[in-house]
């Protein structure tokens, strides 16, 4: 980007300021394969430079700047002008190894002007411009390679290789980059200030016990020739903290311990996280399930994959109830799945939960055959799922063939996805015995809580148009576009989308095809209103948006995919065949429209049969079967 | 009766056996003051172990054991063993030089008191791989949150303590079979429990050699193997 030329002050102010090294600004530029184009460096760094984040100075990193200050960046004024007028009095960082606030701490009370400039005007050790930058261990470093090098200790390390020399006693530079792979293309210091201490790493100490130790090493090293390869010299070795806190599985198990408290819990449920989807709901229910089934017992809850945890508003209200998010601590090593082994067998769990979380189903697949000893196992799966090229993407399909020898039962919402699991991974007779369905239980305040408005808009509504409710994620599984498709041919209909923004769609709003925005509970859509429920979705388990239409008392329209046909058949509903189009369902609208009382009478057995199947009751006495059933 | 008995545990190491023993008579020759005997168990071995035994040459005793475990070969070894304090090396490790001469010191210090002395740094090495060097921590030193031996190992099983500790904790026999083994964890971890120090004294290293595809480690990691931990 070529910007206008800069006015003759802002570039006179620069050409003036400790914190612009025209050589250094030359060298930067042609590390990224630039050049000053015939520029004089002040007027291409006002120009080009500090757009492309080219630093001026090495204690200057625009990038880092703007990172820092969006409001500066929002603002389009220079960064470095703007810390050179404001930004130092604001306390704003310039460098991730300038600590404006630690600088000043250590200069005259009464001094008020920029610290950094004050750093970079001193000579030899003197200030510390970072609690990780030791001047005097650096100044020792610096004095050995040149005794006449007086330059500020942060600028002579810096510049020099961070594997030969150290910030500090406390930091190992080589030893850092080699323990971490990510920070081989960054200065070490800055990578674990920057990341790496907020990760919990721990920077490696000084090497000095190798080298106490090298006259027992070059005596160990004549017994074999592998200690110490020929040419090597041994004091380069990284030396690690065996009892290091920033170890994963350490970690993790911290994490775990604090969750819980330490107190028991027999029972652990795993998913990747907990948003509003179907399986989140579900796991809440399990967890509510549970606790209600005994007043001693303690669940855990562990998000693997995400922290998001915005569906615990729809959690239990409990004591008893904890949540770990561990999304951050556990990896495909092998130490922290031992680790959380290790915690499930001293928390005491019993029954270990697999809810969606690929943590869960790789910890069954690895030492399941140890897990299942100690407690039971559960694989839970809903339904199936596709890739973008329609292969199947499940753990159903991908983990389920591999685990269920382990679990003590795999567990769906529905019966029909389950039989296209078994003939999937060919499942023998003691597989199929270990099948088991937990009908999901829906909130029973919605129970008919749009009958009679519906009654009202079926029955009485010749005069008006009638709506037909669509209500999902804006996901290419839940097909909204063949619900836009069916309002374009029946133009005397009008249907309403809920659960997203008309920007999350390609669906485009019509004359009678509206969007109606995202929403948290079923309850706060305008149900009165609704005379259809609309499902298109391509895949399904059992979603619980039919629950949730059937129990308030709308007619269901649904494509018979996965669990619907438990819910949706010609009694209670009108299903359409799995490969139907939009023709297929606006037949199906009209024909449920054209027949008011008939849709009265199948939304009202739809009433009764979620009543039966997906009472608390009901759910309560499966979820008792599962967990005590042989 | 001597002072230490170096029990050094083989299985299939084959030719890298010797350096092992060399080690070993390194050590007990840098520690005149002690008396110090070898004793070799190879535990269901193979022709090219027996063969690299005889051909260290040094004193040593041997016995074959066919328990097919190193935990019951271990406690074999303390049975056999006539020293008051034993020491445990692995067939493919080396001990380091200082090693038989501080950890007896360190014990002798701590006369009374149930202790379990560590090398204090691990030279772990390979074939094929750059070497890496972690410390062990001390019980006395270090300040350590020992809840966390759940989560991991705080030691090898590279250790010098009393040979009648070792007869009050046995080593848990490995039930590889039902995924549970990490003999040396659960070592650790009961003797923690009941009231062991375990030290690492500076001036101590180890050879660690990693392990090989063929090893009983990588064996256990490939089969998934949990600590046999009491719970």
């Amino acid at each position: 980007m070529v910007g206008e030329p800069p006015a003759a002050e802002p570039v006179a102010r620069l050409r003036l300021s400790p914190l612009f090294d025209a050589e250094f600004y030359a060298a930067a530029l042609a590390a990224r394969g630039l050049a000053l184009d015939g520029l004089d460096p002040v007027n291409h760094y006002l120009q080009r430079g500090e757009a492309a984040r080219v630093a001026p100075h090495p204690l200057f990193d625009p990038a880092y700047y703007a990172e820092r200050n969006r409001d500066v960046v929002a603002a389009g004024v220079n960064l470095l002008h703007h810390y050179l007028d404001n930004g130092y009095r604001e306390g704003r960082d310039p460098h991730p190894l300038v600590d404006l606030k630690l600088l000043r701490s250590q200069l005259a009370a009464d001094f008020s002007g920029d610290p950094l400039t004050a750093y970079l005007l001193s000579r030899g050790p003197g200030l510390r411009p970072h609690k990780h930058v030791d001047p005097d261990y650096i100044a020792a470093q610096q004095r050995r390679l040149d005794p006449r090098d007086e330059r500020p200790a942060l600028l002579f390390y810096l510049a020099s290789d961070p594997d030969a020399i150290n910030p500090s006693a406390e930091f190992d530079g080589a030893g850092y980059r080699l323990l971490y792979a990510d920070a081989r293309d960054i200065n070490p210091l800055i990578h674990f200030v920057r990341y790496g201490e907020a990760m919990g790493r721990r920077a490696t100490k000084d090497r000095g016990a190798i080298g106490r130790a090298a006259a027992q090493i070059e005596k160990a090293a004549a017994l074999d020739p592998d200690i110490v390869k020929p040419f090597v010299d041994f004091r380069t070795t990284p030396l690690m903290n065996g009892y290091d806190l920033a170890r994963r599985e350490f970690r993790l198990y911290r994490l775990l311990a604090k969750a819980t408290g330490r107190h028991a819990h027999a029972h652990v449920i795993l998913t990747p996280w907990l948003k509003r989807g179907g399986a989140d709901r579900a796991v809440l229910h399990l967890a509510r399930g549970l606790l209600e089934s005994d007043p001693d017992l303690r669940v855990l809850i562990v998000c693997t994959q995400d922290d998001c945890v915005e569906a615990l508003d729809w959690a239990p209200v409990s004591q008893r109830l904890s949540i770990a998010k561990i999304a951050h601590e556990v990896d495909d090593v092998g130490d922290t799945y031992v680790a959380f082994c290790n915690f499930l067998r001293f928390a005491g769990c019993r029954h270990l939960y697999l809810v969606n979380s690929l943590f869960g189903w790789d910890l069954t697949e690895k030492y399941g055959h140890v897990l299942k000893t100690l407690m039971r196992l559960y694989g839970f799966a809903f339904c199936q799922d596709y890739d973008d090229s329609g292969r199947r993407a499940g753990y159903a399909w991908t983990r389920l063939g591999r685990g269920i020898d382990h679990l003590a039962a795999v567990v769906s919402d529905n019966s029909r996805t389950m039989s296209e699991f078994a003939a999937d991974h060919a499942f023998d007779r003691d597989d199929l015995a270990k099948l088991f369905v937990l009908p999901l239980p829906v909130d029973a305040r919605l129970d008919g809580a749009a009958a009679e408005a519906v009654r009202d808009n079926l029955l009485r509504g010749e005069r008006r148009r009638r709506q037909v409710f669509w209500a999902g994620r804006f996901t290419a599984q839940k097909a909204l576009d063949v619900a836009a498709e069916a309002a374009r041919r029946a133009p005397e209909i009008d249907f309403h989308a809920y659960g997203g923004a008309a920007s999350e769609t390609s669906a485009t709003e019509t004359g009678n095809f509206r969007i109606g925005g995202a929403f948290s509970d079923f309850a706060d859509l305008p149900l009165h209103e609704a005379s259809l429920f609309l499902h298109t979705a391509r895949w399904e388990g059992l979603p619980n948006v039919l629950l949730e239409a059937g129990g308030v008392g709308i007619p269901i329209v649904a494509r018979d995919v996965g669990g619907i046909g438990d819910l949706v058949d010609e009694t209670t509903g009108w299903p359409v065949p799995r490969e139907a189009g939009a023709e297929g369902f606006v037949a199906a609208i009209r024909a449920a429209l054209a027949r008011p009382e008939e849709a009265l009478t199948r939304a009202q057995r739809m009433r009764e049969r979620i009543a039966t199947r997906h009472s608390n009751a009901a759910f309560a006495a499966a979820l008792a079967k599962l967990t005590t059933s042989p | 009766m001597s002072d230490v008995t170096v029990i050094v545990n083989l299985h299939r190491e084959g030719r890298i056996a010797v350096a092992a023993l060399r080690s070993a008579a390194a050590a007990i020759a840098t520690a005149p003051q002690l008396a110090c005997e070898i004793l070799v168990v190879i535990d269901r071995g193979d022709e090219a172990t027996t063969r690299a035994v005889a051909r260290f040459g040094g004193p040593a005793r041997v016995e074959a054991t066919d328990f097919g475990d190193p935990a019951l070969a271990r406690n074999f070894g303390v049975e056999r063993a006539t020293g008051a304090c034993v020491a445990f090396l692995d067939g493919d490790d080396l001990m380091g030089e200082s090693w038989l001469g501080v950890a007896a010191k360190s014990l002798r210090e701590r006369e009374g008191r149930d202790v379990v002395v560590h090398p204090r740094l691990n030279y772990v090495f390979g074939r094929d791989a750059a070497p890496l060097v972690w410390t062990h921590p001390d019980m006395e030193t270090d300040a350590l949150d020992m809840s966390l031996m759940r989560a991991g190992n705080f030691w090898t099983s590279a250790t010098f303590a009393r040979a009648d500790l070792h007869c009050r904790f046995p080593f848990r026999a490995n039930r590889i079979e039902a995924g549970l083994g990490h003999e040396d964890w659960s070592f650790n971890f009961a003797t923690v429990r009941a009231g062991v120090t375990h030290i690492a004294p500076e001036g101590t290293i180890h050879f660690v050699r990693r392990k090989e595809s063929g090893g009983r480690l990588a064996q256990s990691e490939a089969k998934r193997i949990l600590p046999n931990l009491a719970i």
